[in-house]
């Protein structure tokens, strides 16, 4: 695995994420199909932060206000809070199957998640819904009962006696999403004009955030990263092996179970309101791993600020870069992740010769 | 750490009528009976029934494949026993919840592989783990005490920053070894602890068990390779075959011709280094 030499001291590079993270998020707000000045971004944030959010402004303000509360905002949170469970979950499946390929989407819950959206999108075509259930707001829902499943069906297949062992758990999370792909291109070649529509979602998007969205997901996100950092410890212990982690105290069949399920749970929300978004929960970890060392309770919080801030900045390149149609955001992650990877990897490697 | 535990110093071997005395005297720290270990269906010792006393150094010797390794990660219970009966103290050992038991039961294992970089001192602090207490219960702290205790008396403190990786074999048995003591058990088990060590590393290691044996009446079990080490450093000696312990004693009473003819099949001299008080074991060429 990846040796670190020489650390970063981990508070340093957070709170230098932080930074980073704040300013793009201006920067992010401030660009788009109406380009708006920094200055009158500033100002919406600072009227946000001194609450005088309630007073009215009238005029370029007013509208400025309402493209950067109401249109932009929604969708940059939407994405810092996706990118920080991917990344944070890429940390987790690494340290648990203690294996360095392994990444939130290696255990199928993409694949469940995409086949219920998949689902969700041709439902109406072939019968008529009852009312609750029209439009594209059950479409995140699907993909979540998606994500549940699979990873129900691929829990299931890897456990024996109540223990789950990480190759079985990779394997069956192979199995299991090679089926449900296989199911997905067959919804696709019947789906007619959805198609488009199918693979739009699979390959992942943030147009359409709303508040509702960031509201639900944020407490969700919160609660999940909370649990998995008061894991960060028994995470070390874990990397040990788990011969050594029993030796130590700790009851690695049953933590495992209970972090597998809570990360599990972590990608499922984050792919069913994004799509499928490659590399950040792979590459982000990997590169706190290099920076930062081992340590899971640096690596957690790191990943979540640094898998917030690229997907931010990927998702605003996504919206920007080819002027008035967008691009999906997966495609700007893998397009810009794996050279990326590609070239840390090839250095890491040179370097450990 | 040179000679913490000289041989002609009588404070690391105790005299020979010591250890029964001891026996009728205290309460045994872990007492076995008609235990069965193995894997499944697969019974790979049956009925196995011994005691370990606070204050000595015990060993376990016998042929490649005897369940040497099994009945060590059955007492710190990675595997369940097949059946039978373990006290520790006063308690069912498989009743007590495994934080807990990780604070009384410690082990060195023979494998010393570490897959990720950590810190020296992030490994040895691994080993409070089970003296902490907290709402999610699994963790540790760098800047403990017995952390820095540990590091000083296996004599690595000036490995405390180095990544793991990074150190030779016998670096990472002193290690796991510091990391075993800041779990400040009362049983110490050893899996093979020596097995691919120098002879310089192999008898430091063991130097520093047996001195904190003597002194802090810790209890140690220990599996042997090294009939020699083995015959240096235990008191008490269970030699296991077929599945089950085929003697038990004391080390001299143990270690003769004729009981390790018996136990490796092949014939082995043993004598006694003028000197020495123990015994050792020579092999013949042909």
């Amino acid at each position: 695995m990846v040796v670190a030499q020489r650390r970063v001291p981990a508070l340093l590079f957070c709170l230098l994420l932080l930074l980073l993270l704040f300013m793009t998020i201006i920067g992010a707000a401030s660009v788009g199909a109406a380009r708006l000045p920094i200055s009158a971004v500033w100002q919406v944030f600072a009227d946000f932060f001194s609450g005088s959010l309630d007073v009215a402004v009238e005029g370029r303000a007013a509208v400025v206000r309402l493209i950067v509360i109401d249109v932009r905002l929604p969708r940059i949170l939407t994405a810092l809070l996706v990118g920080a469970s991917l990344g944070v979950a890429g940390v987790v499946f690494q340290g648990l199957l203690l294996n360095p390929l392994a990444d939130p989407f290696t255990i199928g819950v993409s694949a469940g998640a995409a086949f219920g959206a998949t689902v969700a999108i041709l439902l109406p075509t072939f019968c008529v819904l009852p009312v609750f259930l029209a439009g594209t707001a059950i479409i995140p829902w699907f993909a979540f009962a998606g994500a549940v499943l699979s990873l129900a069906l691929v829990y299931f297949i890897a456990s024996s006696r109540g223990r789950v062992m990480p190759e079985s758990m990779i394997l069956a999370g192979v199995i299991v999403a090679s089926f449900l792909s296989a199911l997905i291109s067959f919804c696709q070649s019947i789906a007619g004009e959805k198609l488009a529509a199918v693979v739009f979602w699979i390959m992942g998007s943030f147009s359409g955030a709303l508040w509702s969205q960031v509201f639900l997901l944020l407490p969700y996100c919160f609660i999940c990263l909370i649990i998995l950092q008061a894991h960060a410890g028994a995470l070390n212990i874990m990397a040990m092996g788990d011969t050594t982690a029993l030796q130590l105290g700790v009851e690695v069949y049953r933590v495992r179970r209970r972090l597998l399920l809570v990360a599990a749970m972590l990608t499922a929300v984050a792919v069913s309101v994004s799509g499928v978004i490659g590399f950040v929960g792979l590459v982000v970890p990997h590169i706190n791993r290099i920076l930062l060392g081992p340590d899971h309770r640096r690596l957690l919080p790191a990943s979540a600020l640094l898998g917030g801030l690229v997907l931010v900045l990927a998702d605003t390149l996504a919206r920007t870069v080819t002027g008035a149609t967008e691009i999906p955001v997966g495609v700007v992650t893998a397009l810009l992740g794996a050279p990326f990877f590609c070239v840390i990897f090839k250095k890491k490697f040179h370097d450990d010769k | 750490m040179t000679n913490s535990c000289d041989h002609s110093d009588n404070s690391c071997q105790p005299a020979a009528e010591s250890f029964s005395k001891a026996q009728e005297a205290w309460n045994p720290l872990l007492e076995v009976s008609d235990l069965s270990c193995g894997y499944g269906d697969q019974v790979i010792l049956d009925k196995l029934n011994f005691k370990l006393w606070p204050g000595f150094f015990c060993g376990i010797l016998g042929p490649n494949g005897c369940g040497k390794s099994t009945l060590i990660n059955t007492i710190c219970r990675v595997n369940e026993p097949l059946s039978g009966k373990l006290i520790l103290g006063e308690q069912d050992l498989c009743a007590i919840p495994r934080q807990e038991l990780a604070a009384r039961i410690a082990v060195v294992p023979q494998e010393t592989h570490v897959a990720f970089p950590f810190k020296v001192r992030e490994v040895v602090a691994m080993g409070r783990n089970p003296h902490l207490s907290g709402f999610f219960g699994s963790g540790y702290d760098l800047e403990n005490e017995q952390v820095d205790k540990a590091l000083s008396a296996t004599g690595i403190s000036h490995l405390a920053e180095r990544a793991i990786t990074r150190l030779s074999g016998g670096e990472r048995q002193l290690v796991l070894l510091a990391r075993a003591l800041a779990q400040e058990p009362q049983l110490l088990l050893l899996d093979e602890p020596t097995s691919n060590l120098d002879i310089n590393h192999s008898v430091k290691i063991l130097r520093l068990v047996a001195t904190k044996v003597r002194q802090e009446k810790l209890t140690a079990l220990s599996v042997f390779h090294d009939l020699n080490l083995a015959g240096v450093f235990a008191d008490y000696l269970f030699l296991v075959k077929d599945g089950t312990i085929r003697y038990q004693g004391e080390t001299r009473e143990v270690i003769t011709e004729e009981i390790l003819t018996d136990l490796y099949e092949m014939r082995l001299t043993v004598y006694e280094p003028p000197g020495l008080g123990r015994p050792q074991v020579a092999v013949r060429a042909s």
